[in-house]
């Protein structure tokens, strides 16, 4: 193809206007998944990065949805905004403190104190300490003017300075407001197993931070450790902040002192936390374990993208090669392609992508690296596909070929080789890149397919198996509804690409086959 | 033909008989035989017992000559006996008692697809540029590119789960009737798989349709037919219909021949017990027999379907057979 030829080919397609939607489309894809981490925050597989079955942000527009809430921190850095108050035997005083990163690692949002709590008291036994005294108590106000959540987190972050003559000393969470009053943990210091060992005092491991998170839904240690009367219920956000209103959220210290002794204790108490799980999150809300579906989408596009377009090129670079070849060629070695591809023919594709995908998924080589298996896809999905193209390029070589100038070259004494490169190629060019556009969406679909057969092949977050799960839970977890952000998205976004690959590749088809031109 | 079958059913026999027990590191008579587990009083008894069904199934012998048992087996429909729990007896009975399903429902919504593609597509043809040309072509590149899972979810959720219209479970469903209400139950749950399957492959034969039409249209005899003062319709019908249909002919033979080897997905999602379905059940229990029985079963028929486009497209081109 000369460069006036070329030059101009470019120009009619950007006079294409559905070609130039395709691209636009195929464009904005590659972006997402070329810019995936960018464009989100979140790991697809990171779960409770809200509530379940969160709706997108922009769904509280509808006004079905209109007050889910987000997720909601509520908490004061500010003490002054706290009510504290203390028994006899206790002081509290605020202090200013320097909080280590480390403490702060186990949260899955930012949450900065600066302001402690200095809490000291010395408790002596008697009949009523026995079952323990609160010595210190900070309570903190909050309006919730959305539908109740399903889920929430909540905890403190405290640091233990010293403890003497402790029975037990623990920190109770306690949540009251228009639905009741609710104790929502008891978390016991002392039956927290040390992480690190700095010294003991009274068997508890004293001068570090304890980053006490709790949740109802999360599987953290520390539900090990929940006291005896913390509440685990499924979606106990619906019972806690079932009505709108002011509710008052609670921690209490609460100490134990050994027998005939009195207990000791000096305890930095950060300002709690208490933290909704929000309903409505996001560009594409979330799964039933509060997934980032939005993560999982773009993600997602890149298995889409690169199964497609790997798969595609190989099998345009074999059929292309193996038809001109053949064409060329002659003699045996056509014919023994030729075969070759009348077998590959008859082999239904996908009955023996899912035979082969099954067989590999059970693998132990793929089950230590899944995405192995995507490689594995782009392989077999060229091998069965270029003798459809491998065909169409042979007979319109072997017509070419028999065209005065390639017959002009040869008597120059031209080599096959050079004849398939300098006049055989530059004519099926066309072809060949229309084809590479159109055979990407059997590739997308099939791809998607099978993720949506086998959703458990791998963790990777792939459109199907988006689709898969959702449609799961559609047919099981009816007491949520249906998760249509859940299900929509990856098959709009299926569909929108695979078009846009079938648009281009009119575009260029018609481009180069002038016979498909409007009159 | 007899190669292409031959070298099929070598390929058949590494993927279902060599790549498995390679990829897993099984021995495939432990497979097929597996020892009894839990506390077994007579073991030597049922060593002796599993060497016999080992010795009777082939597998004590090499490679290459259970390779010829297997051939001799295949060409003679002995395809042995289903493994895996999900069903059991002899494959071919399974095959005969399955077929039937796919066969309603596959040929049914594809005959369907091919006559409605057909005509929206000379329609589409014959009004280029206009705006139910238009409609259409945007509206079938869209089920085009849909993948057929998505569209069958979507019916299932609003259609079953939601509006209980239709059975969620179609062979549970029908499966509970005898008699005439059989038919009945079972043309009630072919419902929803048939408008999936019939939106899915509508858009190909549309688009094919329509591209060879507008080829067609522009041919000299067609402007010589017009110039005599034929009518539209005419024109469309009787002399460019007649040339326009031939390649969608042969890939209706073709499509044909892969009828038994059925929607694997749509009839996976309604529960439809054709050999679609059982392709992917019998995978998920390792049922090899049975796989390895209905990729053969599909390659014969494709064969069968592609000899058959060949002298089709002969009887009915001129051109062809004169040449």
């Amino acid at each position: 193809m000369s460069w006036s030829s070329k030059h101009q080919g470019i120009s009619e397609f950007f006079h294409n206007k559905l070609g130039i939607t395709g691209l636009a489309i195929i464009v904005f894809f590659t972006f997402t998944a070329l810019c995936a981490p960018l464009l989100t925050s979140n790991s697809p597989n990171q779960i409770y990065v809200t509530g379940p079955w969160a709706v997108p942000q922009w769904a509280t527009a509808f006004p079905q949805y209109s007050d889910l809430p987000s997720n909601m921190l509520v908490t004061s850095a500010d003490l002054a905004n706290w009510r504290i108050t203390t028994a006899s035997s206790t002081q509290a005083t605020p202090q200013q403190v320097a909080l280590p990163a480390s403490a702060l690692n186990g949260l899955g949002f930012k949450f900065d104190p600066r302001e402690a709590l200095l809490i000291s008291s010395a408790v002596p036994y008697s009949a009523k300490t026995f079952s323990g005294e609160t010595v210190a108590s900070l309570s903190y106000n909050f309006t919730y003017e959305y539908k109740p959540p399903y889920d929430f987190t909540f905890g403190d972050i405290i640091y233990v300075a010293n403890v003497s003559n402790v029975a037990d000393f623990y920190f109770r969470f306690i949540l009251s407001g228009p639905s009741g009053t609710y104790k929502l943990t008891s978390y016991a210091i002392m039956s927290n197993s040390p992480v690190e060992v700095i010294s003991y005092r009274n068997g508890i491991p004293v001068g570090r931070w304890y980053d006490i998170s709790l949740s109802n839904v999360l599987p953290d240690a520390n539900t090990a450790a929940l006291g005896p009367s913390g509440s685990t219920a499924v979606d106990s956000g619906q019972i806690f902040l079932a009505k709108k209103g002011i509710y008052n959220y609670t921690v209490q210290l609460v100490i134990i002192p050994q027998q005939g002794e009195t207990a000791f204790v000096k305890v930095y108490m950060e300002p709690a936390y208490f933290h909704v799980l929000g309903r409505a999150y996001g560009l594409l809300g979330s799964d039933d374990k509060g997934r980032d579906l939005w993560s999982q989408f773009v993600y997602g596009s890149r298995i889409s993208i690169e199964v497609g377009l790997l798969a595609s090129a190989a099998t345009v670079i074999i059929g292309t090669f193996l038809g001109l070849f053949s064409a060329i060629e002659g003699g045996v070695l056509d014919e023994f392609w030729m075969r070759v591809a009348d077998v590959i023919l008859v082999l239904p594709f996908l009955p023996l992508a899912i035979v082969v995908l099954f067989v590999f998924t059970q693998s132990p080589v793929v089950q230590k690296d899944p995405s192995i298996l995507y490689i594995w896809l782009v392989v077999l999905f060229s091998v069965l596909s270029w003798p459809g193209l491998a065909r169409v390029i042979r007979s319109q070589a072997l017509s070419l070929k028999e065209r005065g100038y390639v017959e002009a070259a040869r008597a120059l004494g031209a080599g096959k080789l050079y004849i398939m490169n300098k006049h055989l190629l530059p004519n099926i060019m066309g072809l060949v890149y229309a084809n590479l556009a159109l055979s990407v969406p059997g590739f997308i679909l099939t791809e998607a397919s099978l993720d949506f057969l086998f959703p458990n092949a791998s963790t990777i977050p792939t459109w199907g198996r988006m689709i898969a799960k959702a449609y799961e839970h559609a047919a099981s977890a009816t007491a949520y509804g249906f998760g249509w952000w859940w299900f929509l998205f990856p098959g709009l976004a299926i569909v929108l690409l695979s078009l846009a690959f079938v648009l281009l590749g009119y575009a260029l088809d018609e481009i180069f086959n002038p016979r498909l031109r409007k009159r | 033909m007899i190669v292409v079958l031959v070298v099929v059913a070598a390929i058949n026999f590494f993927l279902f008989q060599i790549l498995p027990f390679y990829v897993l590191h099984v021995n495939p008579e432990q497979w097929f035989v597996p020892l009894p587990s839990g506390s077994v009083h007579n073991v030597a008894y049922i060593e002796k017992i599993r060497a016999q069904v080992i010795a009777a199934m082939g597998f004590n012998l090499p490679v290459y000559e259970r390779f010829f048992v297997y051939l001799r087996s295949m060409f003679t429909f002995n395809f042995g006996y289903n493994v895996g729990g999900a069903l059991s007896g002899p494959v071919i009975v399974t095959i005969e008692r399955f077929a039937p399903y796919t066969i309603l429902l596959l040929g049914s919504s594809t005959v369907a697809a091919y006559i409605v593609g057909i005509y929206l597509g000379v329609v589409s043809a014959a009004k280029r540029g206009q705006v139910a040309d238009v409609a259409s072509f945007t509206t079938l590149l869209f089920l085009y590119a849909m993948p057929s899972f998505w569209i069958g979810t979507l019916l299932l959720i609003f259609f079953a789960f939601s509006m209980k219209l239709f059975p969620i479970d179609a062979e549970a469903y029908f499966s509970s009737f005898h008699g005439i209400a059989f038919v009945g139950a079972l043309l009630k749950a072919m419902i929803l798989p048939f408008t999936s399957l019939l939106l899915v492959s509508i858009g190909g034969v549309y688009l094919i349709m329509r591209s060879t039409t507008i080829d067609v249209l522009s041919e000299d005899y067609i402007m010589m037919a017009r110039a005599k003062g034929l009518s539209n319709s005419a024109i469309l019908y009787k002399h460019a219909l007649r040339n326009a249909i031939l390649p969608i002919i042969t890939l209706f033979a073709i499509s044909m021949g892969f009828i038994l080897s059925g929607a694997v997905i749509t009839e996976t999602i309604f529960s439809w017990p054709g050999l679609g379905y059982w392709t992917f059940v019998a995978i998920e229990t390792l049922d090899f027999p049975l796989e390895q029985a209905i990729f053969f079963v599909i390659s014969i028929m494709v064969v069968a379907a592609n000899f058959i486009a060949d002298l089709l497209y002969g009887f009915l081109d001129p051109r062809i057979r004169a040449g």
